[in-house]
């Protein structure tokens, strides 16, 4: 899974560890989400969504894989 | 994990019945202390005989070793996690957890296969292993292969 989440992130100018306490979660957690290494679980998808008012489809975007 | 201490957290945390982090630090030790006294009882009645004639002092010195991690089993009880300093609120959704997970899948796997293993060549090669040593070191080596493998998958995917 693709992600535009530090595009997201940078524009709203949080640092990883604002928003993953935003979250409720580690900064490793945003870390590996940005870099594509952990596809988070739906409540946490809905609530990155709700941090950054958009579709959750706007920040995820499926893999060729 | 958050940098700083959050307002009503603190190193230790605070008891989820309430009270500052000095009264669940003493209720944790006195905790633990009754339960040492209660494992020391159970080894006095049922130990080894060589033991009976030294009531006193293995009872003594059986709870001086279980003191600490008793204590520590009665603090994790009693603890209000939201009250720990870097406590995330989530860590279900916490990539920590989903390494966890895959430890432990991991390592449920390996012993499956090991305690087999195991058991053939034992039943095989007729040794006799008592059973008390054989429960610890499957129970070693379960924690140990769940700490390995969650530190491998943390180097490779962290």
């Amino acid at each position: 899974m693709e992600n535009n989440l530090s595009e997201y992130r940078r524009e709203r100018g949080f640092s990883q560890q604002a928003l993953a306490d935003l979250l409720g979660v580690s900064r490793q957690t945003v870390i590996s989400l940005e870099k594509g290494r952990y596809d988070p679980s739906l409540p946490l998808a809905f609530k990155l969504s709700a941090v950054f008012g958009c579709r959750i489809e706007d920040l995820f975007v499926p893999g060729e894989n | 994990m958050d940098s700083k201490e959050s307002v009503g957290q603190s190193k230790w945390g605070r008891s989820r019945f309430g009270g500052s982090t000095a009264l669940l630090i003493i209720l944790s030790l006195l905790g633990g202390l009754v339960l040492c006294a209660a494992m020391a009882l159970i080894w006095w009645t049922f130990g080894p005989e060589a033991d009976q004639q030294r009531k006193m002092l293995s009872g003594l010195v059986f709870a001086l070793l279980m003191l600490p991690a008793a204590s520590a089993l009665c603090w994790v009880f009693m603890l209000d996690r939201d009250t720990l300093a870097g406590a995330v609120r989530d860590p279900e959704s916490s990539i920590e957890g989903k390494w966890y997970e895959k430890a432990a899948f991991g390592a449920f796997h390996d012993l499956i296969a090991l305690c087999g293993l195991g058991a053939m060549a034992l039943g095989l090669l007729r040794i006799d292993v008592e059973p008390v040593m054989l429960l610890v070191g499957v129970v070693l080596l379960a924690a140990v292969d769940v700490l390995v493998r969650y530190l491998v998958i943390k180097k490779v995917e962290g």
